[in-house]
């Protein structure tokens, strides 16, 4: 199969799992890094929504946070959603004409996110609820292929994710990671069919596992 | 025994992920004609549409080649592009003119075709990495293979139709002036039957997808 992708947005990707899985100093018992590895269903919503509306099986999220004894933690969230719809023998009206043709819709989105939040649990239990807000950046690929043409359209664009988690011990350093984010892109360039308008969003649940003492 | 829980947990993930999203460029096995497009464009500044009821068109179609080089491609296909454009313009009200001398037409339909071989190679790193093409294919550029496996080629065809007014009285003030293109692109496959049937059916979809070429009711 063949891997579409933003060059420069992956090294970013690669060197923060490559921090996750290197970074693993000791920490008072208080403070420790959660390393959390997800797979992620993707959900559009909005404008993404009508371009690739299907639900996306094909993404994962990763996240590194460091936990600080009052239960609050920051660090670093990236991950990677790819939608993809078919249309055939579409027509598409545009501007004095129209475009005839089986239309291939894809869009590969790579959040690069600072992320900061708090667990609403004294620690005690084994069950970790969790609030986090991400700040950051998105590369975006837009990609329409209509016969033998193929379009193509990215983008980088200052995004915001709140979301919600709970992470259930399994045992003393792993647990259990369930995550619900929405993703907002704001509006960065132009979209493919001309519209000013060129922001995403979707939904997104992540399942996986969080490891801890790195 | 953490660590095993560990690795087995980190493994579990990391094989679902890789087997729902390195799997990232969906095969939807499209056939030929789904490579099949039809892009139609008109003058925006032409305000007369509806009051074109009469055309004229040659019994030929041109073949787009480049100076100096040889002629190749198949005249199999004109009689069926003739006869498919001609039928839905009648079908659609117009009416066709024989003899220009007696009868000024509203419109000239002319039809062009060009086709284009490409080579695409493929190569492998333990299976099917990707493929690569040269020419005028999507980006435009030439990409070398990686590790190249094995190649193969294909032919797109394209047909042009255009409708063209005459304007400004005969001689050096005559302007002969474009209103609408159909440009319907796809590729040649094997079955001539195949490909006559697409031919037909493409030109009917630059009709149907331009319905301000109708002719206003008298």
């Amino acid at each position: 199969m063949r891997l579409n992708k933003s060059r420069s947005s992956l090294v970013v990707l690669a060197l923060v799992l490559l921090g996750m899985f290197s970074g693993g100093t000791s920490a008072s018992a208080q403070q420790r890094w959660l390393t959390s590895l997800n797979w992620s269903i993707g959900f559009p919503s909005g404008n993404l929504d009508s371009y690739t509306p299907s639900t996306s099986f094909s993404g994962f999220s990763a996240d590194l946070r460091f936990l600080q004894p009052d239960r609050t933690f920051f660090g670093v969230s990236g991950g990677w959603n790819y939608f993809s719809d078919l249309l055939r023998y579409a027509t598409v009206t545009v501007e004095n004409g129209a475009i005839y043709g089986t239309q291939v819709r894809t869009v590969n989105a790579i959040p690069l996110l600072a992320s900061a939040g708090m667990f609403f649990d004294d620690g005690t239990s084994n069950m970790h609820p969790y609030a986090a807000i991400n700040v950051g950046a998105y590369s975006v690929n837009q990609r329409v292929e209509i016969g033998l043409v193929q379009i193509n359209n990215n983008n980088w664009h200052f995004g915001v994710a709140p979301e919600v988690g709970m992470m259930i011990d399994l045992e003393r350093t792993t647990a259990f990671h369930a995550q619900a984010r929405y993703n907002r892109a704001l509006s960065s360039g132009t979209a493919l069919n001309g519209s000013s308008d060129n922001s995403y969003g979707w939904w997104s649940l992540n399942f996986g596992f969080t490891f801890t003492g790195w | 025994m953490n660590n095993y829980f560990r690795t087995l947990s980190a493994a579990v993930i990391l094989t679902v992920v890789a087997l729902t999203s390195w799997s990232c460029y969906y095969d939807y096995g499209l056939s030929v004609s789904d490579y099949d497009a039809v892009i139609t464009s008109r003058d925006s500044s032409v305000t007369s549409w509806g009051s074109f009821k009469t055309y004229v068109m040659p019994d030929s179609v041109v073949h787009y080649v480049a100076p100096g080089e040889r002629d190749d491609i198949s005249r199999a296909y004109d009689a069926t592009i003739l006869t498919s454009i001609a039928s839905n313009m009648n079908a659609m009200g117009y009416k066709r003119i024989y003899d220009t001398t007696q009868t000024k037409p509203d419109v000239i339909i002319t039809q062009g075709i060009t086709s284009q071989d490409y080579t695409a190679y493929y190569g492998g790193w333990g299976g099917y990495w990707g493929w690569y093409g040269w020419g005028w294919y999507g980006w435009g550029g030439y990409y070398p293979p990686y590790y190249p496996v094995g190649s193969y080629t294909y032919t797109q065809g394209t047909l042009i139709i255009a409708m063209s007014t005459v304007e400004g009285t005969k001689g050096a003030d005559e302007k002969i002036r474009s209103i609408w293109l159909a440009g319907i692109a796809g590729l040649v496959s094997e079955s001539a039957s195949s490909n006559a049937s697409r031919i037909q059916t493409l030109i009917r979809q630059s009709f149907v997808q331009s319905p301000y070429l109708i002719p206003e009711a008298l």
